[in-house]
């Protein structure tokens, strides 16, 4: 793989080819360009130009929007708990899909517990919701086993339950990410450890791991932008209003855009790109950091 | 192997695929056929009619009663109920035989009445002589003590005036002595002839007492004797019993001259007869007639629905007659009558005038009353119209909505109120369902508020 | 003999716990066969939050099809959502290949220094949730006069930047020096594209194509916020609207749902494997 890329790249940087090439560029690339352009990032600037423009008194109006939405209590809480919810259910994730990658590396029937792990990925949302129902409501199966009944939807568990719901769904390619990192590993170097006297944990922590971070990066921006699409079942099981733990910056998206409150959406939006962006640099230079050692 | 494999998940696809697309033409075929199919209808503008249909009878306008004496055997009944009888004719005979001794114990009776009578007039003549004679003498006393009196006060004025007179001539009569046992002597008569005016005075004030006294009792006793004569009336009553029975006589007797034919005194229909051969006269009427000169009236029960529409005065119809015995035109009447029954409550009795001539006694009918309410707008078939469990009313209308598979026709439950309704339509007011609105009057299956339907074609 | 017992201790943990991944589809599969009553009588507490809890039978009383029945023959609701699933999904999926692969063969081709400034930006794109842009699409769409049609649910789609990101990957493994032949060999640079790297890739092409069948069989978001006429919908916005008093038939729907779900899953199992490999984003 290295060799090639560096080998086309020195075939670029020759640039004898350069000029007519750059045409064919453009040519292949034009319909994705014009349809990314035009639905995408042209619009976004109208995003943003949005976000500094009443809609209202049609005007401009500098930061008004950003304040308002500062100010504005839905947006706080979908904020805290969209972040909290990132915060808590990634690394979950990764553990979880870290210990089950470990576990089935070696056995084979790696491949049939690969697609029991990867089914739920297919199962759609809408009867996944009614699953979740019929196990965390206050008649569900939770309840059955446990002593105490309580709606789980209706309380602060709700939470949990999403947590739950986005580990069930997503574990799977997790378990297959790590997988191909951990097969990834050359293993000449695990045996040289092991030459070297080093216990079946050490090997782990000092030797599998540090080999798995470029994987770790993959996984943990996928978790993140998975993380996002957890809002359909939030939505499909507690509609356009859920309890307080799962009011996520999606459910406050879509209701402002039901009765069309747009610049406070593109403000929102705005900031959220920002933020994102500022996420993901951070991760870029972290792992590069990383990768450099 | 793999690819084996392969080959046969995409079959299995393709089959998938194949077996949706037949199953899609399958049901959009059966669901069609089986949505239920309705019939709609707009609200027109009507009048309710209100229609009262009931049975009566031909009841007698003015009832006569023909009385006869309690107490006769009678022997023959020429009459029975329905029968029309003129003025003259004969409607019973007496039992001839115990009209006789009917008659003879009258007789008797009057007879010892007669003898009461007499005695007790006797004994009351005696009584008013003593009376009188009683009455005489308490006057004759009365007069003379009243004289009596009337000389002792004469006597004592006289007594006082001479007195009086004794006195002052004695006072006149001064000694001329100035001996003091002369003045005392002198004193002493003349106290003497003092006292004894007083005493006269006191005679003549006592007698005067007296007449007063006696002029009062004798005014009291003449008011005594005047008051005894108004308590017996024993003698009173006799009289009249007397008189009675001889009047009983005598009508017994007309009766029995008359062979005991009782006979009618005016014209009618009879509708009761009282009397049975060989039994007796009651004091109930023995026979009662249908006076024939007083038209005759329908009569009619109608229940507190049908008397919502039936006023006192209002026109209807009165059709005499049945299915059997054949129809009669239409008579044309009033209401001149309507209360209710006392002991059936929600019950009425209405009572209308039959012109003359029409119709018999007894005779059925149907009375028929129309109501035409004003004009309402919004009218529906009665079908068309619901009650839920809580009593109030509902249609369903049907409208479009937008589904799935697009715009289709969903019946939707509408509250309403009816403002009045017969037993084939019901008038809405206004609100919920207007004159636009598809009113759905039926349907071949059941269905609910929301569910989907089709027009009928 | 360590080994085997830890193998077989781990092979039974791990069988639980993919177990434990499998019930909510083992649960629908049950209950699509259950008759009403009996799904009432299970489910009654959770639907009208009765006393006592929900109950199940994996292999039920009395098995019936009529929910089946219900959903295949007596539903054009159901088929209408169905078929609207199936055109959207072709066609995204078809429309992405469209756009995408020319683009990600520009990209893995043709080097210059904007192009990979150009690649990060798309990465980024990539990374942005539906939410963020959905103001964006919203405003194009609605001057177009797109808004409640299927293609405002296509078209942002079709242009959406993570097959051009995957099948870039599978045309990264392409040695130039194949492709330098070729010129060499005269051949024009759209020969090269078809006749050299689109074989070459299909890997990378298939595991876009059941990334994005999964994907958009099961999309939510970007149907709900822009399409209204209910005519429009997929399948994956009428089925919550079958809710549990009518459980039956919203397991049965959902293993119809399911079902070309798996047939993609089956077909394209180790596609899929490698889509999500490929989308390593660091070597």
């Amino acid at each position: 793989m290295k060799d090639m890329r560096w080998f086309r790249r020195k075939a670029g940087r020759h640039g004898r080819l350069r000029r007519r090439k750059y045409a064919d560029f453009l040519a292949f690339l034009f319909p994705s360009m014009l349809g990314v352009a035009g639905f995408v990032l042209l619009p976004f600037a109208d995003v943003v130009r949005r976000s500094f423009w009443s809609m209202a008194s049609d005007s401009f109006v500098g930061f008004s929007n950003y304040k308002k939405i500062f100010e504005n209590e839905a947006f706080l809480l979908a904020v805290k708990n969209t972040a909290r919810f990132t915060a808590v259910c990634i690394p979950v994730l990764i553990l979880l899909g870290l210990t089950a990658a470990l576990l089935m590396a070696g056995l084979p029937q790696v491949q049939l517990l690969k697609s029991c792990f990867l089914f739920p990925m297919a199962m759609p949302t809408a009867t996944v919701v009614l699953v979740w129902k019929m196990i965390f409501s206050e008649g569900g199966f939770v309840n059955l086993i446990l002593e105490e009944r309580m709606d789980y939807m209706a309380t602060d568990m709700a939470f949990w339950v999403l947590v739950i719901s986005y580990v069930w769904k997503n574990l799977g390619y997790t378990v297959v990410l790590w997988l191909s990192g951990i097969w990834g590993i050359p293993g000449d170097i695990i045996e040289a450890a092991r030459v070297d006297g080093a216990g079946k944990l050490r090997i782990i922590r000092s030797v599998i791991l540090p080999q798995l971070s470029g994987v770790l990066y993959t996984i943990t921006v996928l978790s993140f932008l998975n993380s996002f699409k957890v809002f359909r079942e939030a939505y499909l099981v507690s509609g356009p209003y859920p309890q307080e733990s799962i009011y996520l910056l999606q459910h406050l998206f879509n209701n402002w855009f039901a009765i069309l409150e747009l610049d406070k959406m593109a403000a929102a939006a705005v900031c959220v790109a920002v933020v994102l962006l500022a996420v993901i640099w951070l991760l870029d230079r972290v792992w590069k950091v990383g990768e450099a050692e | 192997m793999e690819k084996g494999r392969n080959k046969k998940i995409l079959l299995g696809a393709v089959i998938f695929f194949g077996a949706m697309l037949l199953c899609t033409l399958l049901s959009k075929g059966i669901y069609a056929s089986g949505l239920p199919q309705v019939t709609v209808k707009k609200p027109g503008k009507m009048v309710i009619s209100h229609e009262v249909e009931a049975s009566g009878n031909v009841k007698p306008g003015k009832e006569l009663a023909y009385s006869v004496r309690a107490g006769l055997r009678v022997k023959e009944v020429l009459i029975s109920v329905g029968d029309s009888v003129e003025e003259g004719q004969v409607l019973f005979i007496l039992d001839t035989e115990a009209l006789k001794e009917e008659i003879a114990k009258k007789e008797l009776e009057t007879d010892k009445l007669e003898l009461q009578l007499a005695t007790l007039q006797h004994n009351q003549n005696l009584l008013d002589e003593e009376k009188n004679r009683e009455m005489q003498r308490a006057g004759e006393d009365a007069i003379f003590a009243l004289a009596e009196a009337q000389s002792a006060l004469q006597r004592a004025k006289e007594d006082e005036e001479d007195a009086n007179h004794q006195l002052r001539s004695f006072e006149a009569d001064t000694p001329e002595s100035d001996d003091e046992e002369v003045w005392k002597a002198w004193a002493k008569e003349r106290k003497a002839l003092q006292d004894a005016v007083t005493d006269a005075v006191r005679a003549r004030e006592d007698a005067e007492a007296a007449l007063q006294e006696t002029q009062l009792s004798s005014a009291r006793n003449l008011e005594d004797n005047l008051q005894q004569e108004q308590t017996d009336s024993g003698l009173g009553i006799a009289g009249m019993e007397f008189a009675r029975a001889k009047e009983e006589v005598r009508t017994l007797s007309a009766i029995l001259q008359g062979g005991g034919e009782m006979k009618a005194d005016w014209s009618g229909i009879v509708t009761r007869v009282n009397v049975m051969p060989g039994g007796y006269t009651t004091e109930e009427a023995a026979v009662v007639f249908a006076d024939g000169s007083v038209p005759f009236l329908f009569d009619v029960i109608l229940d507190q629905e049908q008397k919502k529409y039936v006023d006192l005065g209002a026109e209807a119809q009165v059709v005499l007659g049945n299915a059997q015995s054949g129809r009669g035109k239409a008579i044309f009447v009033e209401v001149d009558y309507l209360t209710e029954i006392d002991n059936m409550p929600g019950s009425w009795r209405a009572q209308m005038k039959l012109p003359e001539g029409k119709g018999s006694l007894g005779q059925g009918g149907t009375f028929l009353l129309t109501v035409q309410s004003e004009s309402f707008d919004i009218c529906i078939p009665l079908d068309a119209l619901y009650t839920d469990g809580n009593g109030r009313n509902f249609v369903f209308c049907m409208e479009e909505t937008d589904t799935v598979l697009g715009a289709e026709l969903a019946a939707r439950k509408m509250m309403v109120e009816v403002l009045d309704k017969n037993d084939k339509y019901a008038a809405l007011s206004p609100g919920t369902v207007n004159g636009e609105s598809q009113v759905i009057i039926a349907a071949t299956k059941e269905f609910a508020d929301g569910e989907v339907v089709r027009l009928k074609e | 003999m360590k080994k085997k017992i830890f193998s077989a201790m781990k092979l039974v943990v791990l069988s639980v716990w993919a177990f434990v991944l499998l019930i909510p589809a083992v649960l629908v599969l049950s209950g699509s066969v259950m008759s009403s009553q009996e799904l009432s009588v299970f489910l009654g507490a959770v639907l009208e939050r009765k006393e006592g809890c929900i109950s199940w039978r994996l292999i039920p009383d009395y098995p019936t099809l009529e929910h089946y029945k219900k959903t295949l023959f007596y539903s054009p609701q159901f088929m209408t959502v169905f078929w609207n699933s199936v055109k959207l999904t072709a066609l995204i999926v078809v429309g992405q290949l469209l756009v995408g692969v020319p683009a990600a063969w520009a990209f893995a081709v043709y080097r210059f220094r904007g192009s990979r400034m150009l690649f990060s930006g798309y990465i980024v794109l990539m990374l942005m949730p539906f939410q963020v842009t959905m103001l964006s699409q919203y405003l194009v769409l609605d001057r177009m006069g797109m808004m409640d049609t299927h293609w405002a649910v296509v078209l942002p789609a079709v242009f959406s930047t993570f097959p051009v990101f995957l099948i870039y990957r599978g045309f990264c493994q392409i040695p130039a020096s194949l492709l330098e032949a070729g010129r060499v060999d005269g051949a024009g640079e759209w020969y090269l594209f078809f006749r050299i790297g689109l074989p070459l890739s299909s890997g990378g092409i298939l595991s876009a194509v059941v990334l994005g069948l999964l994907e958009y069989w099961n999309m939510l978001e970007q149907p709900m916020a822009f399409l209204k006429d209910k005519t429009l919908w997929p399948l994956s916005l009428f089925l919550p609207e079958i809710g549990l008093e009518r459980a039956g038939f919203a397991f049965a729907a959902s293993v119809i749902m399911l079902i070309p779900a798996v047939f993609v899953f089956l077909l394209g199992r180790d596609y899929l494997e490698q889509g999500i490999v490929a989308s390593a984003l660091k070597e």
